[in-house]
């Protein structure tokens, strides 16, 4: 009889800390991401799409969009950040983006990293041609993830909306 | 201001796949016959651009270094100011690459003098010494002036990680050059990160008087890198353009390396030669010699999916035989028959066909031998596509299926804006309203990367809705809208309103 009470107050226990610890995790947000190039003229252009951390630096790989993994030296700062270790990255999809044309993804980022000091940033690079670290960069806040973001290199803009 | 920079890019850039042939200066004929500087500013006056890249990256400069034009000329061609010497070419590479390959001293110093990086990384790894170094360049005041500008012969190395003299040695007949790297202080025991030493390099080329003295020098030979490869494993892979003769492989036999090696990748000789070779004998060196010829490397393909995929039907046909399966997939869901009407000729395809190859066969990201056929529509080579065409069709492979993405062969085919691919498809009769799974028809498609307006006309003439929006809310004359080339081409689009 005592063994079960035991029981059933470890029980109750590990049921609330289960609890707990799901409402505590931050919940990933899901955004469509829409990239539109402009009609440069070239091949496809590689896309990567990076949380970066209130100090600037590289935290995750959101989404990747070229799946040639002999190219990825080229998107140079990205690949000092991800190169080293390779962790696998579940967004990957196989083509590149030509001109004039877009890619629409999904991405995750979770609720914490929002008006947190959080940038995202789009990097791109083209085969024989320039590559720009910040095609499109801008701070996480709960205004910004609504809004279209013109880009400065191959990017003409991106959108974001919430899922 | 953005917009400006996005329309000059555009005027920099627009057509050059069609403006090819059309620009003499970047046209070998043209330089064959040795022009005078006049005679180049007068090309230039008749229209010919002096900085125009092609689509593969080549501009008037590159083409008169090639030429080996006359300095002064390079020089002119050198005073526009879009031409920059820090101007990426090809493969992402300056004009310091190029003059350091071409062994063009004297602009190579001019390039420096001028401000040329010599820490410009290319497409593929390499900096200019080390492009220099692969292309065989033996001029060592090449390397002083690059070394004297800051290039680092002990840093630099290629993607893989070999140094100048690992890449170099291949072209070598003595060792002059390497007494030179060696002072700079490069051992010639160094390796590149997988574990290969100078004489796998150079068993790559096939250089048998090389990797005779290499040994004589007592440099290691009979080694297995970290991928568990050999120099078989290297020679069997050849260079551009060149495999190597069965005496390579009688050489490094008689030296006692194995031939019959397997990488941890899967990889064995036999899936580099089945690819590369035009010689049954070396075929059947290594089939003699046990090679497995089923063997499935870490990609699912055998040394018949590769000669499917690359080689001649010759190839194709010996390999046949001894092949067990000839609908085996690779790991994207591809068979030999696929990767045939992606990049083989008819011939290939209709033989694989009369040999049981499954038509129906459809690879994991569900696209279909349609798809294929469609997706590598090239101009030059429409006679092979109506064939492959014609062969597809006649054993019921379905033109008209959805592919993957939710495409039908109408948003594959509008990539290439290509009027003909379009009529091709015509006959067959795909809805042409159907949207993927982006939400885009095939002229919304037509609307973000027309050239002009002829293909928009031709589509919404068979049909194509003008008032489907995305699920952005775009209409078609929106897209169109924001289409730089249209709007630098200044066509009219309100007939998409």
């Amino acid at each position: 009889m005592k063994t079960k009470i035991k029981l059933y107050a470890y029980l109750s226990i590990l049921a609330l800390t289960i609890l707990t610890t799901l409402a505590f995790t931050p919940k990933p947000n899901t955004f469509k991401c829409m990239v539109q190039m402009i009609n440069y003229s070239g091949e496809g252009a590689y896309v990567v799409i990076s949380l970066i951390n209130p100090e600037g630096d590289y935290e995750k790989t959101l989404y990747v969009q070229g799946d040639d993994d002999e190219w990825y030296h080229d998107i140079s700062e990205w690949w000092r950040f991800y190169g080293k270790t390779r962790p696998s990255i579940d967004a990957i999809t196989g083509a590149t983006i030509g001109g004039g044309e877009r890619a629409i993804s999904v991405v995750e980022i979770e609720n914490d990293k929002i008006d947190a000091g959080y940038s995202i940033r789009f990097e791109t690079a083209v085969e024989d041609k320039e590559y720009h670290t910040k095609d499109v960069e801008f701070p996480l806040t709960s205004e910004n993830v609504k809004l279209k973001h013109e880009g400065n290199g191959y990017i003409r803009y991106v959108r974001m909306i919430p899922q | 201001m953005k917009q400006l920079i996005t329309i000059a890019l555009i005027l920099a850039c627009t057509f050059n796949v069609f403006a090819q042939d059309t620009n003499s200066l970047r046209d070998k004929k043209f330089w064959v016959n040795k022009p005078s500087l006049e005679k180049v500013k007068q090309t230039i006056k008749e229209g010919n651009s002096p900085s125009e890249l092609t689509a593969f990256g080549f501009d008037a400069v590159t083409s008169s270094i090639f030429a080996k034009a006359d300095f002064n000329i390079t020089k002119y061609l050198l005073s526009f100011e879009e031409n920059g010497v820090n101007k990426l070419t090809h493969d992402g590479r300056t004009y310091l690459f190029w003059a350091a390959y071409s062994g063009n001293l004297e602009l190579v110093n001019y390039l420096l003098k001028n401000g040329a990086k010599t820490d410009i990384i290319d497409d593929k790894g390499s900096s200019p010494l080390i492009f220099a170094a692969a292309a065989g360049q033996t001029n060592t005041k090449i390397y002083d002036a690059l070394i004297a500008h800051g290039a680092n012969v002990l840093t630099e190395t290629s993607k893989d990680g070999a140094n100048a003299l690992l890449l170099l040695v291949p072209k070598l007949s003595d060792f002059e050059l390497v007494n030179y790297f060696e002072s700079k202080g490069i051992d010639l025991k160094s390796k590149d990160n997988y574990g290969n030493g100078v004489f796998n390099y150079t068993a790559k080329s096939g250089n048998i008087d090389m990797l005779k003295k290499l040994v004589a020098k007592g440099i290691e030979y009979n080694t297995i890198n970290k991928n568990g490869g050999n120099a078989f494993i290297f020679a069997s892979q050849g260079g551009r353009g060149h495999s190597n003769g069965i005496e390579v492989y009688n050489y490094l036999e008689s030296l006692g390396i194995e031939a019959n090696v397997t990488t941890k990748k899967g990889t064995n000789p036999l899936h580099n030669v089945a690819a590369n070779t035009k010689d049954i004998k070396i075929l059947d060196y290594f089939i003699k010699k046990g090679v497995d010829v089923n063997k499935q490397d870490e990609n699912g393909n055998t040394p018949f999916i590769k000669a499917a995929q690359s080689n001649s039907l010759d190839i194709v046909k010996y390999l046949e035989p001894l092949n067990k399966n000839i609908n085996l997939l690779n790991k994207k869901g591809q068979s030999a028959l696929t990767l045939a009407v992606e990049r083989n000729k008819p011939e290939v395809v209709s033989y694989l066909l009369a040999n049981k190859a499954d038509a129906k066969i459809v690879d994991k990201e569900g696209n279909n031998l349609a798809y294929y056929l469609v997706n590598t529509y090239s101009k030059r080579q429409k006679t092979g596509f109506n064939e492959k065409a014609k062969l597809l069709k006649a054993n019921q492979v379905d033109f008209t299926a959805t592919q993957a993405g939710n495409n039908t062969l109408y948003q594959i085919a509008i990539e290439k804006l290509d009027l003909d691919l379009l009529k091709f498809l015509e006959p067959i009769k795909i809805d042409i309203n159907t949207t993927n799974k982006d939400g885009l028809s095939v002229l919304h498609i037509a609307a973000m990367k027309a050239k002009d307006a002829s293909i928009l006309k031709y589509l919404i003439e068979q049909g194509a809705d003008k008032k489907a929006l995305t699920e952005f809310e775009e209409s078609v004359f929106d897209l169109a809208q924001e289409n730089e080339i249209l709007k630098a081409n200044a066509i009219d689009i309100n007939f998409l309103k």
